[in-house]
């Protein structure tokens, strides 16, 4: 699930860019330090939206850089148990097979693939219903539920299913 | 996107009309999905443009699959999951606990973390880090791939890399001679076509690298009959970059390479992190010792010794092909032998109707049988006078594996004297009756060749004047140091002892 949250962080700045594009070079830094990172307590950051506020810096002794405290609103994904989500399938083999949703990845065990499904390891590994019509392969646009999570301090990783209603595949791989 | 100035009342007033955006952005985003990875997600968020609150940015799923159109309906059939959901079968007997398996802590099946840790759990990490699966799970897997091979006609092949199909040295143990040699090979090699290269230079992994001899059109036949599998004690980026070299398209190998730190148990490989049918796993590997648990789906490779480092690792005193500037014969060497004696064993794997027969151990066991069959051996400086049961010795037990049969004294059923040293009395009456008289390492030679090899190569006076070779345990550590082309953690001590003539036995004609 999406959220936008309003987040600190300090940003220390050396010496350098003290002068009249100190807020830009701030924002900049702010974006690449942040953004495609993992919290446990929120989840992936997905994008900075704004900043919106910026504290006076303080200057460190020793370094001559000034520490920055910003407060900005961002987009975090966060996953949940019971979410419904579309993945991309990034591995299949004998256990399952992996997708990820965009900076998440989700496994999908053999158990909670329907059981008409059968893997097949003759060319590339795919699992494919019992009629020949649908294929989960390497590319494959699954939607999924999470049924479980699991919260590191800087990672999140996902169990889900498609053994449900109005789950499994629902594009093939891009050409 | 960079609409600094929103507030919280201003979001709020305009939530009815933007969760209708968001909807049908999110379904557009459907329509053309991207590849998406780190940047992909960021691209999605910014569709988005000012995401809602939690409550209003999940639309229900059902309202996702009418969004996304009809063709995306039909692929996700509700019906055909609905009946199985329903049905009273396998899935819903089948539950937690006991877990099947933990991804990261995450029971596999119910999504509950694991709370303690399982004994009889084997940790997959080359599937993924964090996979682990219970015995029964991993059993039920095998169980189900014996019933893919009996519907695909594929058995499973292991595949040992370093001087099995490949040979790789690092580049500090090039001497500047060799190192001449191998890039005018190199340069050579650069004119003919790109699939016919078998000599790498790879300057990031420190190392040189020399495909085997007729290795390209082995895996194209064995990936006819055969799923393989690497499984090498080189680490993992070795085992990666080897992989990618011997197979490009990722046709042959998919993910399943088996590399150090994978097995369960050091410098040792089990089938236990295969997920694969014992009865229908053939090997391939040039160190017996490494597979104490699975001799019988072995097939032992001649070794590989093109570079002269692999050479000093063995205790091979002839020099290294590179060395020699000649290589194996591509047409009858050793991959293209054993290339046939697989697709016997397969032929006759799947000849056999009765499932209780199906086992590649005993018909790898029957095909190696007719190897020297018919043929009667009196052994003669060998044994050992004082050994109480001669037929458990290692060269009595390969010969009997061979097919032949083994007699204590001579007679006229006699065809073959082995022996390792000229003059004694059994010689002496071979000579007299016009039979061969070969040494040790014709039975070597044999189970190398999978035939008979011819008699006059294995002379006695020869053998007894070579070195000893190494001890089982010395091969084990020597095959161990040159995984990943000499990256193991072995301490390389290449020391001659008795016993063990197989990691050393030369084969004329190679």
């Amino acid at each position: 699930m999406f959220f936008v949250l309003e987040l600190d962080k300090e940003i220390e700045l050396p010496p350098r860019f003290f002068g009249p594009r100190l807020r830009e070079t701030l924002e900049q830094k702010l974006h690449s330090e942040v953004e495609g990172t993992c919290s446990g307590a929120y989840g992936f950051i997905i994008c900075v939206v704004s900043t919106e506020s910026v504290s006076k810096g303080i200057i460190r002794e020793g370094t001559g850089s000034a520490s920055f405290n910003v407060k900005y609103k961002c987009v975090v994904f966060r996953p949940f148990r019971g979410e419904v989500l579309d993945a991309v399938v990034t591995q299949v083999n004998k256990v399952g097979f992996f997708a990820e949703a965009g900076p998440l990845q989700i496994f999908v065990s053999s158990h909670l693939i329907p059981e008409d499904f059968e893997l097949t390891t003759a060319d590339e590994p795919s699992f494919v219903s019992a009629d020949g019509e649908v294929r989960i392969q390497l590319g494959s646009e699954v939607r999924l539920r999470v049924v479980g999570t699991r919260i590191d301090a800087s990672d999140i990783f996902c169990v889900g299913t498609i053994k449900e209603d109005y789950l499994g595949v629902i594009g093939d791989p891009q050409a | 996107m960079g609409e600094a100035s929103s507030t919280d009342s201003d979001s709020q007033q305009a939530v009815p009309p933007r969760e209708q955006n968001g909807a049908a952005q999110q379904a557009t985003s459907l329509e053309h999905p991207e590849p998406r990875e780190q940047n992909g997600a960021a691209q999605q968020a910014t569709n988005l443009e000012r995401p809602e609150p939690a409550a209003a940015s999940q639309p229900n799923p059902a309202a996702k699959a009418l969004a996304a159109g009809p063709s995306r309906r039909t692929l996700l059939r509700p019906g055909k999951r609905r009946r199985t959901e329903d049905g009273e079968g396998p899935s819903a007997a089948a539950s937690c606990p006991p877990h099947p398996g933990f991804m990261h802590g995450i029971c596999i099946r119910c999504g509950a973390l694991s709370t303690e840790a399982d004994d009889t759990a084997v940790a997959f990490k080359y599937i993924h880090e964090g996979l682990q699966l219970s015995g029964q799970e991993a059993d039920r897997i095998r169980s189900q791939h014996l019933m893919r091979v009996l519907n695909s006609r594929k058995l499973l092949l292991v595949l040992d890399l370093d001087h099995t199909l490949l040979a790789s040295t690092r580049l500090t143990d090039v001497d500047p001679d060799c190192q001449r040699k191998l890039h005018g090979l190199l340069e050579l090699e650069a004119q003919g076509p790109e699939s016919a290269r078998r000599l790498h230079h790879l300057p990031h992994m420190n190392m040189w690298t020399c495909l085997r001899p007729f290795v390209r059109e082995f895996l194209e036949a064995a990936h006819e009959r055969f799923e393989l599998q690497i499984y090498t004690h080189g680490d993992q980026d070795y085992a990666r970059e080897m992989a990618r070299i011997l197979d490009p398209t990722r046709k042959y190998f998919a993910e399943r390479i088996i590399s150090a730190g994978d097995s369960t148990r050091k410098h040792v490989k089990n089938l236990d992190v295969v997920l694969g049918a014992e009865a229908a796993a053939l090997i391939l590997d040039d160190t017996e010792g490494v597979w104490p648990e699975h001799r019988h789906n072995l097939i032992l490779m001649h070794r590989y010794i093109y570079f002269p480092a692999c050479a000093n690792r063995f205790g091979i005193q002839q020099p290294s092909l590179l060395q020699r500037d000649t290589d194996e014969d591509p047409t009858v060497g050793p991959l293209a032998t054993v290339l046939g004696v697989m697709q016997r064993t397969h032929e006759r794997f799947f000849a056999a109707t009765d499932p209780a027969s199906q086992d590649v151990r005993s018909h790898l066991g029957d095909v190696r049988r007719e190897v020297l069959a018919g043929v009667e051996l009196v052994f003669s400086r060998v044994i050992p006078l004082a050994e109480f049961q001669p037929e458990r010795n290692p060269l009595w037990q390969l010969a009997v594996e061979l097919g032949a049969a083994c007699a204590e004294a001579v007679s006229e059923r006699t065809t073959h004297v082995v022996a390792a040293a000229d003059h004694t009395s059994k010689v002496r009456w071979a000579h007299k009756h016009g039979k061969p008289v070969v040494s040790p390492d014709w039975l070597y030679a044999a189970s190398f060749m999978w035939r008979k090899p011819d008699e006059a190569d294995y002379g006695v006076a020869a053998y007894a004047q070579a070195p000893a070779p190494l001890s089982r345990e010395e091969d084990m550590a020597a095959a161990a140091a040159g995984a990943g082309g000499g990256q193991g953690d072995y301490p390389q001590q290449p020391v001659s002892c008795e016993a063990d003539k197989a990691a050393a036995a030369a084969v004329p004609g190679w």
